[in-house]
């Protein structure tokens, strides 16, 4: 009895893992299904793009000490961010990417429809305090299409940190 | 005279062939480079730095300086470009990316727009850049510039640091100088 627990606990597992790499994998092939269409304007910048900034030490960007720590914190958890955008089928094309996102998996923070036909939404991939990925997908009627992915470990807590230390400087001045 | 030439041919090539690069890189490099239709060149590190060095000395300009400063940390560089009738394949160019990604190249940045794909890829150490790498095929037309540097993260925060300061109009922050100090 007791390996049939651990067995179908294992079983549990397995399936969520599946699960989530399966969600993963649906956004990625999105990406991969359009990267060599002449339709769509690619960018991909990488993790170690990312990982430069927490090396380089520059300075006149009006940050104390502190606020550059934690901004290089978050730069170098930072995986990479792909932008796909096209200027046509713009609607269909939103559609299509909307379709493939799992709300189990991505919470909508903000949805905008503006008069002119336009859908906005901006998604969250999370776990507990831990920002996995940043969607963000525009499509509309105006045959505009962009869907922005930033991948990562963003903190909430370093960001908070970040606004906090921010503001008490606004209080300085 | 003739042992004269000869040494100053033996040592050229000595310098040419130090130059760069990776051994993917110049696989591609010396499969392409005598085909109709490819123009290359390789400078070497102390050309570089000569040309750089004169420019730097010779010219005013702030931001001028300052470029030409970074380009001074370039080793060696070699260039290589098709056009006209001669193609390097899609398929070509995918397999040089993989081959340097195994040769520890990094992919910093890829932009594909209306059939112009471009690639920045580096290697770096702990402390420096040791090659900068700009891959770029527009419609059938390829050309890659690969940089071995010496270009420490340090001289590159300095580089930023520059720009950002300039572009939000603050002060250049400069070196004390010699007056500054207290005179005995």
């Amino acid at each position: 009895m007791k390996y049939f627990k651990l067995m179908a606990l294992c079983g549990v597992l397995l399936v969520s893992f599946t699960q989530a790499q399966a969600q993963a994998n649906a956004i990625d092939k999105y990406f991969s299904q359009y990267v060599d269409d002449e339709r769509f304007t690619v960018v991909y910048v990488s993790s170690k793009m990312f990982q430069l900034f927490d090396r380089l030490d520059v300075g006149g960007l009006d940050m104390d000490e502190e606020e550059s720590k934690i901004v290089k914190n978050i730069a170098k958890d930072l995986r990479g961010l792909r932008i796909l955008s096209a200027d046509e089928d713009g609607l269909a094309l939103y559609k299509e990417a909307k379709s493939k996102i799992s709300t189990q998996e991505y919470e909508v923070l903000m949805t905008v429809r503006t008069n002119d036909g336009e859908n906005v939404d901006f998604l969250i991939k999370d776990n507990d305090n831990i920002i996995e990925e940043l969607l963000l997908l525009v499509g509309g009627e105006d045959d505009e299409f962009a869907l922005l992915s930033f991948v990562g470990r963003l903190d909430l807590n370093s960001i908070v940190k970040l606004a906090n230390s921010m503001e008490e400087d606004k209080k300085k001045e | 005279m003739k042992l004269h030439t000869l040494l100053v041919f033996a040592i050229s090539t000595l310098l040419l062939a130090s130059c760069n690069s990776t051994k993917t890189l110049d696989n591609f490099y010396e499969k392409h480079k005598k085909e109709e239709g490819v123009t290359n060149f390789k400078l070497p590190g102390w050309l570089v730095w000569i040309g750089t060095g004169m420019a730097y000395h010779s010219i005013r300009d702030r931001e001028v300086r300052m470029a030409l400063k970074m380009a001074k940390k370039v080793k060696t560089m070699q260039f290589f470009t098709t056009e006209g009738d001669y193609e390097v394949s899609r398929a070509e160019i995918d397999a040089l990316v993989g081959n340097l990604k195994e040769e520890s190249f990094d992919e910093l940045l890829y932009v594909k727009e209306e059939g112009t794909q471009v690639n920045v890829m580096v290697r770096d150490t702990d402390t420096k850049l040791k090659n900068i790498l700009l891959l770029v095929e527009e419609e059938g037309e390829f050309t890659f510039i690969s940089m071995k540097s010496r270009l420490k993260y340090k001289d590159l925060s300095e580089y930023i640091s520059y720009y950002v300061n300039d572009f939000m109009g603050n002060k250049p922050v400069k070196k004390k100088d010699k007056e500054d100090k207290p005179r005995a």
